[in-house]
């Protein structure tokens, strides 16, 4: 059953197309990582999921209805990005009370749990968090709330390390526990990678790629050699990326079909993989060759 | 998992109970200017004096009136501030839509009139109070209002308070429609009040619609109907709107 299904989903801000004909279907109960650059649209995206904008043209069902004002959506949909304010009035703990006033299936133990954890203190105030304890806390609400489907947009922004990792690992304990569908926006794939199921590459506004974490990892190879050997052996190849590595060796990363790599390796070229996160910053680069380009 | 069901009916009222501890600041600000207007009435709110042969005679006026002008200021410029990014993103951090943060503000409203036409009215009593402990005494022995004098009284002056309110938000969430409004409204009613000339027959018949009514029932009637109104017209403009922006 499909969660989420976006058909040519189209959203122009100004002059620019955050999305551009986006096609999307989201299963039931995975953990999809929403991969893109800067101003890729990935919360475009998100927000429109989550019912707060509304698409300029195009379609987007989310549990089945449109999300944009819809009751059911925003019951079931928790969209958890850095910008959440909350009021002032109310300090973590209220915040945390009222969450459960809110959301019928809400996990105050976990709440609780996690709250203890992280050492938060029950009478601070939300804008007084830093950035990273403020992510962290989100993070908390979000997993909390337990909804159906959960977006997170930028989840670690200014998490240190030691929590990042632990963020991972409570996301993936309590989805285990409780398999729901979840999004998780990131421009780096690696602090994601360990949980992530699916990965949904967008760039321009458009879906590049949408594959299970596996096929990425063998999506590309990286072929070493010597320049002229390297350049004649690509053409005709779709190649995601080069660069010299040395005098007159070069560097390739070209998609992992029609490749021989026998007989590339006979020629004396050194065959490597190519790490999901590397194919998705190669897929999403706007050139084929790197910012060593631009002082050429 | 189940899916989380949520009636309007509930959702609303949930979010009524969160926007008394999320707006309670608003009530600091309503204290605040009350007792600044009850200051001001110290000596009087108006004075009248006057002397034939050897007897001078000399008027002070007590009034409630400076209260309740400051209230409805405070309710004005409150429920704009309600419709403003950081109050309305409030309700989606949580379940919401449209209609329901419509709902929840109008209700907030109500009782936030109610509350304050209330604290106006009772600042006659503190009033003569004060006057009272600086010896003049004859506020305390006037006449007292009959009981429904002083409940029309009460009741129209929340219904004003709630009037002003209605459209304070009005104008607040007609505001956040797009960002050149933030210019043009202020600046257009600003202007409206210099070029326009209020004895315009127009403006004074509706003057007269609103503030010389002289039964109760009917001021009632068309405070309410007004209310309703508008209301009617915030839920139609902010329906489209987009939030969290």
């Amino acid at each position: 059953m499909n969660m989420v299904e976006c058909d040519r989903l189209t959203k122009k801000q100004g002059s620019v197309y955050a999305l551009n004909e986006l096609n999307i279907q989201i299963k039931k109960n995975t953990i999809t990582g929403l991969i893109g650059r800067n101003g890729a649209g990935k919360t475009t995206l998100l927000k429109i999921l989550a019912g707060l904008w509304k698409p300029t043209t195009g379609h987007v069902e989310v549990l089945k209805v449109n999300p944009f004002n819809s009751l059911t959506v925003s019951a079931n949909v928790a969209y958890i990005n850095d910008e959440m304010d909350f009021p002032n009035a109310l300090t973590l703990s209220e915040i945390l009370q009222t969450g459960k006033r809110f959301y019928g299936n809400w996990d105050s133990q976990l709440a609780e749990r996690l709250f203890k954890y992280f050492s938060f203190n029950p009478n601070q105030l939300h804008t007084h968090l830093s950035k990273g304890k403020a992510s962290t806390f989100n993070m908390i609400f979000g997993l909390a709330a337990r909804c159906e489907i959960t977006l997170f947009d930028e989840p670690t922004t200014g998490m240190d390390a030691s929590v990042r990792k632990d963020f991972n690992r409570a996301l993936l304990k309590d989805y285990l526990a409780h398999p729901r569908t979840m999004i998780i926006s990131s421009h780096h794939l690696e602090e994601l990678e360990e949980v992530l199921e699916d990965i949904l590459v967008i760039k321009n506004g458009k879906a590049l790629l949408h594959e299970p974490i596996d096929v990425i990892r063998n999506y590309a190879i990286g072929l070493t050699g010597r320049s002229e050997l390297v350049r004649q052996w690509v053409t005709n190849k779709q190649v995601l990326y080069t660069e010299d590595v040395g005098a007159n060796t070069c560097y390739a990363v070209v998609k992992n079909e029609e490749i021989d790599i026998e007989k590339a390796k006979r020629l004396g070229m050194q065959v490597t993989t190519v790490s999901a996160s590397d194919v998705c910053v190669y897929l999403t680069n706007q050139t084929t060759g790197g910012i060593d380009d631009v002082f050429k | 998992m189940s899916l989380n069901k949520m009636s309007l009916g509930r959702l609303v009222g949930e979010q009524y109970l969160f926007k008394w501890k999320a707006f309670a600041g608003v009530f600091n600000s309503m204290v605040a200017l009350q007792l600044l207007a009850i200051v001001f009435t110290w000596g009087g709110t108006g004075m009248h004096g006057t002397s034939m042969g050897n007897v001078s005679l000399w008027m002070n006026y007590y009034s409630t009136d400076g209260v309740i002008g400051l209230t409805l200021v405070w309710v004005f410029f409150t429920s704009i501030l309600i419709t403003t990014k950081s109050y309305r993103n409030d309700d989606y951090l949580f379940i919401t839509n449209r209609l329901s943060s419509n709902l929840a503000n109008m209700a907030f409203l109500l009782s936030a009139s109610t509350v304050a036409g209330l604290t106006a009215v009772f600042s006659q009593y503190l009033i003569q109070m004060i006057q009272y402990l600086r010896g003049n005494t004859f506020l305390t022995e006037a006449l007292p209002l009959t009981t429904g004098e002083w409940l029309s009284g009460t009741a129209a002056t929340i219904l004003y308070v709630l009037f002003i309110g209605t459209i304070g938000y009005f104008i607040g969430n007609v505001v956040q429609l797009h960002r050149m409004l933030i210019i043009i409204v202020p600046v257009g009613l600003l202007g409206f009040l210099f070029i326009y000339d209020f004895n315009e027959p127009g403006f004074v018949s509706l003057y007269e619609f609103y503030f010389r009514e002289t039964a109760f029932g009917l001021f009632a009637v068309k405070i309410i109907g007004t209310v309703f109104l508008l209301f009617l017209a915030n839920i139609l403009v902010s329906n489209r709107q987009e939030v969290r922006k």
